[in-house]
Order: C-alpha cells, then sequence, then structure tokens
C-alpha cells in the first residue's frame, strides 16, 4: 500500500480529525498544526469529510450485511424455482387429464358409430362404488359367438398392490380373466386422475355371467360389479 | 484493489453458472448483483429506520432484495429508479414488522400511495445509501480502519491492537482512507 512507501509525518491530521487521537497524540499534533502549512491545507481539505461519515454513523456501524444473507437469497430464489417447476408439472398432468378427457367427450357425441372402443362402446355396462375400499369400476360386456369381451375402467383404487379381475358364473364358476399392478399414485386418484382402463374376455356368454369381483392378490375384494 | 477483485470473482461466478444451467445462472446472477449492489447501502438507510437494531435491518434487507428479485420483471435492475422503489418497499416493510406482519406470506406489492415516503425522506434515505456506495469504494484495509476507529469509537491504540498493526500504520492509514473517501464522494455529488 502506498502509505507504507514513503513515511509521511503529516498523516496524523485524518485521525485528529476523527478524534481518535489520545489525548498526549493530540497534544503533540496540534502543536505541530500550528507551524505546519501542509497539515493546515490537509486539515481544510478533509474537514468535509467528517460530517458525511456522520450522516452515515447515525445508527450504529455501517457495515454490510454478512455473506449468510447472499446464501439464504440464493436459497430463496432456489425454493421459488422449484415451485415453478411443481406449478409445471401439475399443468402437465392437467393437460393429461384433458387428452384423456377429449376421447370420452368424441365418444359421447358420437355414439352408436362402430369405430368406438372400450367400457363405452360395450353392449351393456354396470358400475358400483364400493363404501368401503371407495373403488369405483365400470364393467362394459359385450356378445361375442366365442363368449363375452370384457371392458373395464377402474377409479379411486390405490396401491401399490397387484389386483385380479374376477368373473363369476350364475353357477358359481369362477374364471380370473386379468390381472394388473397398482403403483402407489393409483389410478382415477388426486395424484394420478387417469382411471384404469383393461380388457379381458371369457368363454361364458353374457347371460351366464353373475357378477365381476376386482380383488387384491390378497384376497381383498376391492369394489363387486353386479353383470 | 482488493473489492474489484472480489466483485470480479462474483460476476466469474455467476457467468460459469450461467454457462452450466441456462435459467438458474441468469437468476442467481440477478441475485447477486441486487445484493453487491444494494444490500450494503439499504442497510446503511434500514439501520436508521430501526433505531440500529441489526437483527431486524437484516430481515427487512432480506425481504425488500427478495421482493425486488420478484418483481425483476416490472424493474429495471439497474435504472435509476429501483433505489427509490427499495426505500419505498424497505420503509413497507419496517411497518408492517412493527405490526407484526412480518411473518405473513410476503404481498408482491410495490409502493402504494399512501406507503410512499415524503421526498425530503427519500432524498435523504438516497443520500446515505450513496454514502454508503462511497465507502464501499475503498479498500477493504480503509474501510476497515475508519469502522474500527470513527464508528466504534476506538483510538488509533487499541484498534492497532485489534488489527495487528503499528500505531502509525492505523494514523496514516485513516488519512489515505478519508482522503479516498473524498474523491468517492465528489466523484458522485455528495457535498457536505
Amino acid at each position: 500500500m502506498t502509505e507504507y512507501a514513503q513515511p509521511d509525518p503529516h498523516t496524523d491530521v485524518g485521525a485528529y480529525l476523527l478524534g481518535v487521537l489520545d489525548d498526549a497524540e493530540m497534544d503533540r499534533f496540534e502543536q505541530h498544526l500550528a507551524e505546519c502549512d501542509i497539515c493546515a491545507r490537509r486539515l481544510d481539505e478533509l474537514g468535509g469529510v467528517v460530517p458525511v461519515l456522520a450522516e452515515l454513523g447515525g445508527a450504529g456501524v455501517p457495515e454490510p450485511p454478512g455473506e449468510a444473507m447472499l446464501d439464504r437469497l440464493l436459497g430463496e430464489v432456489a425454493a421459488q424455482r422449484r415451485t415453478r417447476v411443481r406449478r409445471r408439472r401439475l399443468t402437465a398432468v392437467a393437460a393429461a387429464v384433458l387428452i384423456v378427457a377429449g376421447p370420452t367427450a368424441a365418444v359421447l357425441a358420437t355414439q352408436g358409430e362402430p369405430v368406438v372402443s372400450g367400457v363405452q362402446a360395450a353392449a351393456f355396462q354396470r358400475t358400483a362404488t364400493d363404501p368401503v375400499s371407495g373403488a369405483s369400476a365400470t364393467v362394459g360386456m359385450t356378445g361375442r359367438p366365442w363368449g363375452t369381451q370384457i371392458d373395464l375402467r377402474l377409479s379411486y383404487v390405490y396401491g401399490p398392490r397387484t389386483c385380479h379381475l374376477v368373473v363369476v358364473g350364475k353357477d358359481g364358476r369362477q374364471e380370473t380373466i386379468a390381472s394388473w399392478t397398482v403403483s402407489g399414485q393409483g389410478y382415477g386418484t388426486d395424484e394420478h386422475p387417469q382411471p384404469l382402463d383393461l380388457k379381458g374376455s371369457t368363454a361364458m356368454p353374457p347371460s351366464a355371467i353373475s357378477h365381476f369381483d376386482v380383488v387384491t392378490s390378497k384376497g381383498e375384494k376391492l369394489v363387486s360389479v353386479k353383470a | 484493489m482488493l473489492q474489484v477483485d472480489l466483485g470480479a470473482s462474483l460476476r466469474e461466478d455467476a457467468s460459469v453458472e450461467r454457462r452450466r444451467f441456462p435459467g438458474r445462472g441468469s437468476e442467481d446472477e440477478l441475485m447477486r448483483a441486487l445484493y453487491r449492489d444494494h444490500a450494503g447501502p439499504l442497510m446503511a438507510y434500514v439501520l436508521r429506520l430501526v433505531a440500529g437494531d441489526r437483527y431486524l435491518a437484516e430481515d427487512v434487507v432480506q425481504e425488500t432484495l427478495l421482493r425486488a428479485w420478484r418483481n425483476a420483471s416490472q424493474l429495471d435492475p439497474t435504472g435509476r429508479g429501483l433505489r427509490p422503489w427499495l426505500v419505498t418497499v424497505a420503509r413497507r416493510v419496517v411497518i408492517d414488522a412493527h405490526r407484526g406482519r412480518l411473518a405473513r406470506p410476503a404481498e408482491d406489492r410495490g409502493a402504494d400511495l399512501e406507503q410512499v415516503p415524503a421526498t425530503d425522506e427519500l432524498d435523504r434515505a438516497l443520500r446515505l445509501m450513496t454514502i454508503s456506495d462511497a465507502l464501499a469504494d475503498l479498500t477493504p484495509a480503509h474501510r476497515q480502519v475508519l469502522v474500527e476507529t470513527y464508528f466504534k469509537g476506538r483510538d488509533t491504540n487499541e484498534t492497532a491492537r485489534v488489527l495487528g498493526v503499528p500505531p502509525g500504520t492505523v494514523r496514516s492509514r485513516i488519512y489515505y482512507a478519508l482522503r479516498s473517501l473524498r474523491i468517492a464522494l465528489e466523484e458522485r455529488g455528495v457535498t457536505s
């Protein structure tokens, strides 16, 4: 630093102006000042700076906030960025629901047309909601020369678990016609609004079917739908 | 000199990050710039508003900078209008804090008309922030010696012990610090 390069005997004027010399130093400087033109000039030059510093010192030491504040601010920036990403994902889910809803609306508008498929296209539809499990199932049955085509739409089912669709004949005969897994998000839930659509078939004609059971691999019945 | 280097390294960090994560880097960089350019001056003003309560002042400064960042699309972070906006918002945050509402979710309101400070108060605040800018212009060693002596009320001998330098060095450093400060104030049009 420049102040070390050449010892300057006239620099005490700064500390004198700030009033931070001790009594002995102050006396010594004032005696020097009385005879020193350089220090008198410096006193004039710097005299105006001290009242400005006093303005700043009115409320304590004017030290800037620590770097910890910058860390906290950047933490807030990151948190808000995460919130935005989450919102974008929710928007994407909402869009997915719209896409799912689209074909349904199209089916309703074109009912009776041969091109539709799934539950809505079935000859007979039955819906049931289980009051205990909360699961809701719609089963569509379409008679075929070889038996019955089954369409299942399942909502309000939560995982993780493995499920089976069991068809029960009027003669008591049981047949598992489909099986699937349900993830933690489930189907037709808040987290995963899209319902589960499945297909199955049985050799029984529609007239021979009593009901359908959706059961878990542990034998728990989620919902039962009468044919 | 050290201070200039520090600023350059912050900018360098920000640009490295921007190359890696386009969105994240520029957002972080904006926050860094707000902090670098305004946190200290804002602190000087807010300390006065809260009668020297440093903890409260830090909360207010942090909240104010955060609101500036959130409103960056409506503000020009480099423009001359930013400081009056910061002063107005900081003042509002202090008022809300006194009403016990700092913990409430922040509203991204800028300034209600009745919340805008009077012109002379705003002028005083901006002047205070400009003086703070001038002080920040000094080298860390020069700034430190003024803080340790004038603002903390230590004499040159005590300061010499605190800083671990000879008393003569403290005295000459004060002189050069005041000379630099006078120039920095003149450059900013601040007169006593």
